[in-house]
């Protein structure tokens, strides 16, 4: 390895990166070729159907029929899909930045020389490797009023708990709880990756520059973990706004539809209700929301400058 | 690689883009015609045999349709029959995926909630039986402008299932009948009373008694359509749909008075534990009752096999109370439904009438597995539970009664959640019974079809 | 001294959190029924029995773990190779199209799996896929557009003008993603590993619906079949995830060893 390092460009050489196009042309194509089949036939395709799909009457079990924009003229009208749409953003914002942040946190503390890291590290991407269903089982038994273990500990530091999943308060907090306590270990697993990526010369450098570890953190280390965050944040928020899994485990979408986020409502529609032209409109819907949502992200992360190690 | 344009999409007059996009979708979506593939399509030895799927969702059940088919092919030898078995939280997705691809298994288990949904869309043959030699709540159940679509196959019914030894501690003996009325008379609330005790040994009535430290609870009412409140509707003089494939009307006073004693047991009477702990999806009265804090328990005989065997106490059954207008306790009937497009249409039809004789069924109802559709082989599944030293004779006895099925209408599936809701708000108090069924109903008829 | 004890404190803590939920898994496979209903989730039943878990490695179950090992081992070794390709022609190299294909990728993320299985499992049907191997593996084996971003993001990090030498040299491109890109991307490929192999292990809803056989049944949906309409057999489904969970965490205990520094990235100035 480090033999082979030994051969890896010169300063000179490195300097007039980006000048020349390298690799364009027609092998570029080769490389992305079989992931393109793939996309294109079973990911894209079905996509651009269900796009499609948005346009007609179609109940499932019979033939679909033509209906032009009346799917999207009832969903002007629809107040159930909006408030749905509503309890998503909720959630999204209840679980994101949480888990995000201590993602982040997690990482930083366990990419530091500790005793044991690398059990630690297992424990905390146990709850992303365990099989979901057992688990939806699980926090319900956690989550019990009276007999459940939250509530339980939190009586005997003298708190009354509340109803969980019976209260239209906390149903959602408690949903996304459960969505924070199993993303944040496997998020931190990307953040790792990250800031191993970053050469410690330049912490190194910048303590001898004087600066405080908080100023190391804000001026190094997280510009340069920039490309995770970006993907970090780009994929959760995509998957939390199409949460589903958790909310037909523990709620139903109640109570008082306090829970009934918007790909639940997709679900019901189209399985439930056999509407699957009204479920692909409510689906155009949500991409357009997440479409827009990572669009800002991209112009975010865009804007702000990343270290060219160059 | 993906046929494009024989599908004959019904499009005209349309701009040539949503043609295409048409044409595309038809030939994606329309299941018209024989598909080239599917679970369904014979790849059996022999050059004339057939190999048919035949799909369940109890993985219990699933042991003694293996003994069954065995049986089946023997007599057929031409025919195979692979069992498959689906999770049932996603047995009607994939049912879904299947009949809108054209691949349904040839013979399937239905139930009478999804039943109206499928055969209204076609999807279900029509089949050859003596409706005459089954139980007739569960052939109403399958039964569609006066044809029958699926032999019946077995029925559960609720009854009240005790724990005999919570009953021996109180010093309370089961009377030979429990009756209930709207006010709160009746034996039901009174034995219910003696048995639910708090942390102090005080009961409801008594002074001193805390309804937030029960010990164990004298019954459960919970919002449960099937095993609650549906049979207090039914056994108050209330109706839950006019007619099959009609619509909702359970919101009159007999249905409302009704439901306000399932509430009352919980909130007022506080003889059963509160919604918080047993309301759907999350509410684990089976476990409660299994771990000993409740007494009496409404359920279907189905769950016995999850409840009977290893319980820590002793399991007695009884005849579920009996209302102001006599008893009635709901009968879910199963059919064996056969796929309108099997590959294997005579052969799906002889295994469906097959499974509705008396060799398969009787194999079922002694192997202790569900009580069989078919009239006069009760006993076997008497005499299973009785070697498990439980006597479901009550079961029985209710069956020759008044039974009522669940609402036989369309749109019941997507309504279910709804009601689901509506009524957990009920059970929790925040909702008065009127407020709630009215609710209901008019969420209810607004997705009949 | 202080700070390291709040920082042992902290981890044990959220390991606790962490874990405390799998416990309760653990804790109830080792149970009968009656120590089910008889112990509150969190205390062990005593003593344990380990005949849920060998109730399960007696049935078909063990055959259903073969075939599971089997589909992520295939998906595993698919999504690395093509996932890598694509995201180093994505991150590295330049061509007509590139960003606008880039996002088209990503946006197939953005509609729900359980809407597009209608139409996927249709186009199955037409390919003569259904419940077969190939239709199980089809749609996630030529690399996902997750994998492809995660690792674009990646090659994207490293220093711009790795490439230059080597193409002096005359290397190509599959020489230089292999010998100068790939030594550099070794907690990547660690991760990319990791949740490519857990996510193949986990998956439902796809193998649910494109085939239902026992042939290619995976350990999901047979644990899933022991939630009944009516009740659930908890301790038979925990033991069953139990079982499930024990190669994952060998596995992330394999893998994660990449997930350190590169030697040659620090020697990089």
């Amino acid at each position: 390895m480090i033999a082979r390092a030994a051969r890896l460009p010169t300063r000179a050489a490195r300097g007039r990166a980006g000048g020349k196009r390298w690799g364009s042309g027609w092998h570029a194509y080769l490389f992305i070729a079989p992931s393109l089949l793939g996309v294109l036939a079973f990911l894209l395709l079905p996509m651009v159907i269900v796009l499609v799909l948005s346009l007609f009457d179609w109940e499932l079990l019979s033939a679909p029929e033509f209906v032009g924009l009346d799917n999207y003229r009832r969903l002007a009208a629809d107040g159930e899909a909006w408030h749905s749409l509503g309890v998503t953003a909720g959630y999204v914002l209840l679980c994101i930045p949480l888990q995000t942040v201590l993602a982040l946190a997690l990482a930083m503390l366990l990419n530091q020389r500790i005793r044991g890291v690398r059990f630690y590290r297992s424990l905390f991407v146990i709850p992303w490797m365990a099989t979901p269903i057992v688990l939806g089982l699980i926090w319900n038994w956690i989550f019990d009023p009276r007999d459940g273990a939250l509530n339980t500990a939190l009586a005997l530091v003298g708190i009354t708990g509340p109803d969980w999943l019976s209260d239209a308060d906390w149903a959602l907090p408690a949903v996304a709880l459960v969505s924070v306590w199993q993303h944040t270990g496997y998020n931190m697993l990307f953040f790792l990756a990250g800031l191993q990526g970053i050469p410690k010369e330049l912490h190194d450098a910048a303590a001898t520059d004087g600066a405080t570890s908080a100023q190391r953190f804000w001026r190094v280390t997280l510009p340069l973990l920039n490309p995770t965050m970006f993907f970090v944040t780009v994929t959760n928020l995509i998957g939390a706004f199409q949460v589903f899994d958790t909310v037909y485990a523990m709620t139903d979408g109640g109570p008082s539809r306090s829970t009934e986020v918007l790909n639940f409502r997709i679900f019901q529609t189209a399985f439930k209700e056999f509407d699957f032209g009204y479920a692909a409109t409510l689906s155009a819907l949500l991409f357009a929301v997440i479409f827009l949502v990572t669009l800002a992200q991209v112009r975010f992360f865009g804007k702000r400058t990343t270290y060219d190690l160059s | 690689m993906f046929r494009l344009l024989d599908s004959g999409a019904p499009l005209p007059s349309l701009s040539p883009r949503i043609r295409w996009a048409g044409a595309l979708l038809g030939a994606a979506l329309l299941a018209t015609g024989p598909t080239l593939t599917g679970c369904s399509s014979g790849e059996g030895g022999g050059a004339d045999k057939v190999t048919l799927t035949y799909r369940l969702w109890d993985d219990q059940q699933k042991v003694g349709y293996e003994k069954v088919m065995a049986a089946f092919e023997k007599a057929n030898p031409g025919i195979d029959v692979t069992i498959e078995l689906l999770p049932y939280d996603q047995y009607w997705t994939k049912l879904t995926a299947d009949v809108v691809a054209g691949t349904a298994p040839d013979v399937f288990w239905m139930t009478p909630t999804q039943f109206p949904e499928f055969v209204t869309k076609g999807v279900l043959s029509q089949v050859q039986v003596d409706p005459a030699k089954y139980h007739q709540t569960v052939v109403g159940s399958f039964t569609h402008e006066g044809k029958l679509y699926g032999v019946p196959k077995d029925w559960g019914i609720v009854g009240l299932l005790y724990n005999k030894d919570l009953f021996k501690q109180a010093g309370v003996e089961m009377p030979d009948k429990l009756t209930w009325t709207a006010d709160g008379t009746g034996t039901l609330l009174d034995t219910a009373r003696k048995l639910t005790v708090d942390e102090a040994g005080k009961h409801p009535g008594e002074p001193g008694f805390d309804p937030g430290k029960v010990k164990t609870y004298g019954f459960a009412s919970w919002n449960h359509y099937q095993t609650q409140w549906m049979n207090w509707v039914s056994s108050n003089g209330g109706k839950l749909v006019d007619k099959p494939f009609g619509k909702y009307v359970f919101n009159d006073p007999a249905s409302v008075r009704a439901l306000q004693f399932g509430v009352d047991l919980v909130n007022k009477h506080h003889v059963s534990p509160p919604a918080t702990q047993t309301n759907p999806p999350t509410g684990k009265v089976t476990d409660m009752f299994k771990a000993g804090q409740i007494a009496m328990f409404p359920a279907n005989n189905a769950l016995l096999p999850f409840v009977a065997p290893e319980a820590t106490f002793e399991v007695g059954v009884a005849l579920m109370p009996e209302g102001p207008s006599g008893r009635a306790v709901n009968l879910n009937g199963l059919a064996e439904a056969v796929y309108a497009k099997s590959e294997h249409p005579q052969e799906a039809m002889k295994l469906a009438a097959y499974l509705g004789t008396e060799e398969p069924q009787k194999i079922m109802a002694d192997g202790g597995y569900a009580f069989p559709a078919l009239s006069g082989l009760s006993q076997g599944y008497v005499d299973y539970w009785k070697s498990k030293k439980v006597d479901v004779s009550p079961f029985v006895e209710e069956s020759e009664g008044t039974t009522f099925p669940l609402p036989i209408t369309t749109g019941f599936t997507g309504f279910e959640t709804k009601l689901n809701q509506i009524f957990n708000e009920m059970y929790l108090g925040k909702l008065s019974p009127q407020e709630a069924a009215d609710q209901a109903v008019a969420a209810g008829n607004a997705t009949l079809q | 001294m202080t700070k390291r004890i709040l920082l042992y404190a902290a981890l044990a803590a959220g390991a606790l959190i962490s874990v405390f939920p799998y416990l309760l898994v653990v804790l109830t496979a080792l149970k009968t029924q009656a120590q089910l209903s008889s112990t509150p989730p969190w205390l062990p039943g005593w003593p344990p029995t380990t005949d849920n878990l060998a109730k399960m490695l007696g049935g078909d179950f063990p055959r259903y773990v073969l075939n599971t090992a089997l589909m992520t081992a295939l998906l595993t070794a698919g999504q690395l190779v093509f996932t890598t390709f694509a995201a180093y022609a994505f991150a590295r190299l330049r061509f007509k199209g590139r960003e606008i294909l880039f996002w088209l990728y990503v946006a197939t993320m953005m509609v729900p799996s359980a809407v597009t299985m209608i139409p996927l499992f249709l186009i199955m049907r037409e390919l003569d896929l259904v419940n077969t191997w190939y239709g199980l593996l089809a749609p996630y084996i030529l690399g996902t557009p997750y994998g492809i971003f995660l690792m674009r993001q990646f090659f994207k990090s490293l220093p711009s003008g790795l490439e230059e030498a080597a193409r002096i040299d005359g290397a190509g491109s599959m020489t230089i993603l292999l010998r100068v890109l790939l030594p550099l991307c070794r907690p990547a490929l660690g991760t990319l590993a990791i949740i490519t192999v857990i996510s193949s292990w986990n998956s439902f809803l796809w193998p649910l619906i494109i085939t239902s056989g026992d042939d290619t049944r995976v350990i999901t949906v047979a644990i899933a079949t022991l939630k009944d309409g009516i009740g659930v057999d908890y301790h038979l489904m925990m033991a069953g995830s139990l079982i499930a969970l024990a190669p994952m965490v060998a596995v992330f205990i394999f893998f994660q060893k990449h997930i350190v520094r590169s030697v040659v990235l620090t020697g990089l100035k």
